[in-house]
């Protein structure tokens, strides 16, 4: 077995909160990896931690405690030199196509930024042209001396997917990639990251909070509450049989549009505590359909289920552990 | 650029100022004589008034005061360009290093501006001219360094507000270096911004010339306005009744000031293209009588042909054409499509609550058989709020952000009714906050103390305020999370029940509509394409636009199918394509769809836009 292309262990990221001693733990401890070719969702509402994650892998936030690694490389020990190959490695989609544009560069300039900053500034137009072209913007030629305000917000985005291929990365970020754009132009944008998965071998590390949507579209998923991962696995198994309480409510309360189908939404009480003040025992609990007693005192530690799967719930710690 | 010169103010100070460059450029070939040349005088020749000779008089020295005035200008001019070319780059540098940098060399940055900006500006100009010397360029030098903390403070914001950027983050993500940041992001960024500044300062800074050299601080070797104004003070031109020695120099003054403000205030319009616009202003209506209209008595809410328009520079453009719909009591309509297909308009358009450019161009909106398009301005806002309230997308910004939730409600209550009591108001306030879900004395809560959801939920409270029959909701759960937003839907199905309102929920979300909607309109390019009861439309559509959005949309019934995308974008209202909006993006386009538009025809599950449910063609298929 290869090694993976991005290895995360026991990461912790706290800031300082409003108040003087308040600490916001907002990862809090996760551990996962990446492996070629594989797409992996991190899904969980606003405040888990998932953002604070992948901002983490791509050096923009400093993380706390923990390990990072992105093709071998250390992020915390890398030197400046490691550090340039690790961005050039690993390349990052946003959420919002109307703000990660440059709206007075040309198409050509935004698609070819990432080889200016690495110093590549052989047969520019040509790269670009073959990015354009592997990012679904045909003919490419078409596209490459335009504006961002000349796109609509499909083709921004794919736009954005282009200038991360130029350098060719074996590790795509993406943050939200559709959930600003069109529900007719969602497809798109996902069957293309999946399909640079399949033929090219990226990774990629989707983040997302809109499991409906990456549901046909990653091969693993990793819930995330309150700065945790809760519970992970294969994407259809975890979608046809949730473990997790939290996974179960969160997957039961997505809009249905199949008037055929009758849901039963488990709608939870109350909303995400803060996390600065993380409750104690299972930090779920105090929400938790199926809570019972040690649940206000025991954190539940991630445990596998199955060969493939984890789960952080008391209700599975018996079973992995014979006493 | 042409957006400048269309801009009236605007070309006329640049015409002013151009006239004062001139002049001072060619100051030696107009001026009719040099006023640095030594003349012998005598008595007579003083404070001559105006005449064909000395178009202005002449001053104390018997000099041609219309000569000084031209020659002034060169001084004025360098003066006030060379000075605010300092203090830009200044203040701009230390701008761009203290908002990119932030952290201490940032707040150390500012802390020395803001120290700077609360000297005395004109009691710090002179002491440092009276030490350095009065020579032109020492005045320029201490004009330039004491002009740059406005510049600064200013670029540092937009410093800021740059660096967040999308595109400046995922640059740095993608390895780009400071420099290469600055360069490429920041600077083209901030550029603008440093020009329509540059020309405030650029008046600064010929004010302040002016001043130090009317009380004496000028150059002595050189004649600038200022100059001149002391001199004729000091020496006696008021006395001697002399007013042309003394008003030219002024009216220069005011001149170049003028010019150089009005350019700045163009710029400035041009780059806040924003400012001082309300967004949701009352349009006015249109003036003729309501007519009686009879409608069936189920039906509380009727859309009647309803067309919105927006002015833009190149005319009006149509967002909403001919969409018609009704809403019977106790019933919700899903108003549903994606970005672009007008049901935002739509919905804002028939309680007239358009943006300012925002028009209805025609139709009926008739609320139990009121019309409102019609309805003066005063009885319409009775009618608002009493009878229909909206819910807007994004709480935050539809909840007063300085008051508390309680007294929004309250004030919300007693407008429509004075002759309820504040107590009264209040404990109604309280029982309302009960009802959608929140504990009562979240009354005394200010909007940013509540997350997301709560602040939803207040919005919801205050639509039910004063007991509407109709509620439209826009976007109700956009933004929220989640199970934030199955909380919101299951509260708003709840009350719907309770209180049999009848609802309009505008959203691009399928899924809302099938559990919370008994009707859906699906609107595409300005026009409602399909339209019927959820279950059957929503089974088995007619209109291709209508099955494909249905394709495209997720379920979890179905986690391992993949998504089918429709090819194209939405069309742009300034270019709708002739026939069918659709027919560039239907894979069942025909040679009709793309030359004639079709109508609504009646399917088995409602109405449908498309030619595949015209009577003719379906017989003509089952025919072959």
């Amino acid at each position: 077995m290869t090694e993976p292309i991005l290895t995360i262990r026991d990461l912790h990221i706290e800031f300082r909160g409003k108040q003087r001693h308040d600490v916001v733990r907002a990862v809090d401890g996760i551990s996962l990896h990446l492996d070629r070719g594989e797409v992996l969702s991190l899904v969980g509402e606003s405040g888990c931690g998932k953002t604070t994650t992948a901002n983490a892998v791509l050096g923009l936030t400093t993380p706390t405690e923990g390990h990072i690694s992105v093709a071998g490389i250390d992020i915390a020990t890398a030197d400046r030199k490691q550090m340039k190959a690790a961005r050039a490695y690993m390349q990052m989609i946003a959420q919002d196509p109307y703000e990660s544009l440059n709206p007075r560069m040309t198409i050509e300039d935004i698609v070819t930024e990432p080889l200016v900053v690495h110093g590549q500034q052989d047969d520019l137009r040509e790269r670009a042209l073959r990015a354009l072209a592997s990012a679904g913007l045909t003919p490419p030629e078409e596209f490459i001396d335009r504006r961002p305000h000349e796109l609509s917000g499909g083709q921004r985005q794919r736009v954005v997917i282009a200038a991360a291929l130029s350098i060719e990365p074996g590790l795509l970020i993406a943050d939200e990639p559709v959930s600003m754009l069109d529900v007719s132009v969602r497809a798109g944008i996902l069957n293309l990251l999946k399909q640079l998965a399949d033929d090219k071998g990226i990774g990629v590390l989707m983040i997302t909070h809109d499991l409906a949507t990456v549901a046909a579209y990653s091969d693993r998923i990793a819930v995330m509450y309150l700065g945790r991962i809760v519970e992970s696995g294969p994407t259809l198994d975890v979608i046809a049989s949730p473990e997790h309480p939290y996974t179960r409510a969160l997957l039961s309360v997505v809009p249905n549009h199949d008037p055929t189908v009758k849901t039963q939404p488990t709608l939870l009480v109350g909303e995400t505590p803060d996390a600065s003040n993380i409750p104690s025992g299972c930090r779920f609990h105090p929400r938790c359909p199926a809570a019972f007693e040690p649940c206000s005192q025991i954190d539940p530690v991630l445990l596998a289920t199955s060969d493939d799967r984890t789960c952080a719930c008391l209700l599975y710690a018996e079973v992995s552990s014979p006493a | 650029m042409r957006q400048f010169f269309r801009h009236r103010l605007g070309v006329i100070g640049i015409a002013m100022l151009l006239l004062a460059i001139v002049v001072a450029i060619f100051a030696p070939w107009i001026a009719p004589y040099d006023p640095y040349a030594n003349v012998t005088i005598t008595i007579d020749d003083i404070y001559q008034p105006p005449s064909a000779a000395h178009w202005l008089g002449t001053d104390d020295g018997a000099k041609d005061v219309f000569s000084a005035l031209l020659y002034g200008a060169r001084v004025s001019l360098v003066v006030g360009f060379a000075g605010a070319l300092i203090s830009v780059l200044v203040g701009g540098t230390i701008g761009i290093i203290a908002g990119y940098r932030g952290g201490w060399v940032g707040h150390g940055l500012m802390r020395f501006t803001d120290f700077f900006l609360v000297l005395p500006d004109l009691a710090l100009l002179i002491v440092l001219v009276a030490i350095v010397g009065q020579s032109l360029r020492n005045i320029i030098l201490v004009i330039g360094l004491l002009g740059w903390t406005t510049t600064a403070r200013l670029i540092r914001s937009q410093t800021l507000s740059v660096r967040e950027r999308k595109y400046v983050i995922r640059a740095k993500a993608a390895g780009a270096g400071d420099w290469y940041t600055l360069r490429r992001h920041v600077i083209p960024q901030v550029l603008p911004l440093a020009l329509a500044n540059t020309v405030l300062v650029v008046s600064l800074a010929i004010i302040a010339e002016s001043t130090l050299a009317f009380l004496g601080l000028g150059d002595p070797l050189l004649i600038s306005w200022g100059q001149m104004l002391n001199l004729g003070f000091t020496r006696g031109a008021v006395g001697a009744g002399a007013w042309w020695a003394m008003f030219p120099p002024g009216l220069a003054i005011v001149w170049v000031v003028l010019s150089v403000t009005l350019i700045g205030n163009a710029l400035e319009d041009i780059l806040n293209p924003k400012l001082g616009r309300h967004h949701l202003e009352p349009e006015v209506p249109v003036e003729t009588p309501p007519p009686d209209v009879p409608v069936s008595a189920d039906v509380l809410f009727q859309v009647r042909d309803l067309s919105v328009g927006f002015e833009v520079s190149s005319g009006v453009v149509t967002a909403v054409e001919d969409v018609s719909f009704e809403v019977p009591r106790g019933k919700v309509l899903g108003l549903v499509g994606e970005s672009g297909g007008g049901k935002t308009t739509t919905a804002l358009g028939a309680l007239r609550l358009l943006p300012p450019n925002g028009r209805v161009l025609g139709g009926e909106v008739l609320l139990d058989g009121t019309d409102l398009t019609r309805l003066e301005e005063g009885a319409l806002r009775e009618l608002r709020w009493n009878r229909v309230s909206i819910i807007f997308q994004g709480a935050m910004n539809a909840l007063n952000p300085v008051r508390t939730v309680g007294s929004q409600i309250v004030e919300a209550i007693r407008t429509h009714d004075e002759s309820i009591g504040q107590k009264t108001a209040l404990d109604r306030a309280g029982e309302l906050l009960e009802l959608v879900g929140m504990p009562k004395r979240r009354i005394e809560s200010y909007p940013h103390e509540l997350s997301g959801g709560m602040r939803q939920r207040s919005m919801i409270a205050l639509a039910l305020a004063c007991g509407p029959d109709l509620v439209i909701a826009d976007e109700p759960t956009t933004a929220l999370d989640v199970m934030t937003q199955a909380q919101i839907l299951d509260l708003l199905e709840r009350l719907q029940e309770e209180l049999s309102l009848a609802m309009v929920i505008v959203t691009h979300d399928l899924g809302i509509v099938n559990e919370a909607c008994h009707d859906v309109a699906v609107m595409y390019g300005g026009k409602i394409v399909e339209k019927g009861p959820v279950a059957r439309v929503f089974t088995d559509p007619q209109h291709p636009y209508t099955r494909l959005l249905l394709e495209a949309f997720p379920s979890l019934d179905h986690p391992g199918r993949r998504l089918a995308s429709i090819p194209g974008a939405p069309p742009l209202l300034t270019a709708m394509p002739t026939g069918c909006r659709f027919a560039p993006r239907c894979p069942s386009a025909f040679e009709r769809c793309r030359e004639e538009e079709p109508h609504l025809y009646a399917t088995s599950s409602g109405v449908a836009a498309c030619f595949l449910a015209d009577p003719i063609v379906v017989a003509g298929a089952r025919n072959d």
